[in-house]
């Protein structure tokens, strides 16, 4: 998945970028790249299930951010019952796994959405690394998950409204 | 022990009862954090969606934040622990978390972070 792999480096890079004072502009495009990094990893999951691989860029540009998060949210919300259910271990596994990419998306995206549109905050490396470790730690996670039935189901979610 | 310490900012939302259910829990969380966070902030407002959120500010030792390859597990434990306390999804709240060290959160003078 070198697209998403390599955003991720790069907002890792900004945030890197001044070794003493980071510029707000770094660390700004830093959290928006970051956020961006796990958007195009989970829609590139999700529409390598399109047969027809011509389409699939096509099929990409349905996916939305206000939908994706609640998708999210919704699917965290069920997680989080569950987990409390005590399940068994390899559904225990398996729902703190996909509980884990589904709660970094949707912080991710408040951060994006601030760091793009918001000139009165101030941003400071600790932040962004702290989120750029949390996304990476999202992405492993999906990686343990991907072929289980709960997992894919939740790409088509993150596409298709749940009525 | 530094034990952290817990500021309530500003709030938006939620009722009365409900913000000091959040502040009594916070209160009694935050100190289960340490070492590794020395503060713990918040204040309530809306996310870019218009959902009621809990905004949190954590301030992380010096130590804690200089360990780069620690930071998502502290967040990670930080978050559930105080996600849990205040019970989140019974409020119907969404909980954002924001990070700073000690020295930056000096050097930047932001009483109102987050």
């Amino acid at each position: 998945m070198p697209f998403a792999e390599h955003l991720l480096e790069q907002a890792d890079h900004l945030a890197r970028r001044e070794k003493q004072r980071p510029r707000q502009a770094s660390l700004r495009r830093a959290v928006s790249t970051a956020y961006y990094a796990l958007f195009h990893f989970l829609i590139h999951e999700a529409t390598g299930n399109w047969k027809r691989a011509a389409q699939r860029p096509l099929l990409a540009r349905g996916f939305e951010h206000g939908r994706m998060k609640a998708a999210c949210e919704k699917k965290r919300a069920e997680l989080r019952s569950h987990l409390g259910t005590i399940p068994p271990p390899a559904d225990l596994t398996i729902a703190r796994h996909l509980l884990a990419v589904a709660d970094v998306f949707i912080k991710s995206q408040d951060l994006r959405h601030k760091a793009d549109y918001d000139n009165s905050r101030t941003w400071t490396r600790t932040q962004v690394l702290t989120q750029i470790d949390e996304i990476m730690t999202a992405f492993q996670s999906w990686k343990v998950i991907r072929n289980e039935d709960l997992a894919q189901d939740f790409l088509v979610y993150l596409l298709v409204r749940d009525r | 022990m530094f034990v952290p310490g817990v500021i309530a900012v500003r709030a938006v939302h939620i009722g009365l009862v409900q913000k000091k259910e959040i502040a009594a829990a916070v209160e009694r969380a935050a100190p289960t954090l340490a070492p590794d966070v020395v503060r713990v902030q918040y204040r309530f407002g809306e996310d870019w969606t218009g959902d009621s959120s809990i905004y949190f500010g954590i301030i992380l030792s010096d130590h804690a934040a200089s360990q780069e390859k620690r930071l998502g597990e502290i967040a990670q434990r930080v978050e559930t622990t105080l996600e849990d306390a205040i019970n989140v999804e019974e409020l119907g709240l969404q909980s954002y978390f924001n990070f700073r060290s000690q020295s930056e959160q000096a050097n930047l003078k932001d009483p109102n972070w987050p």
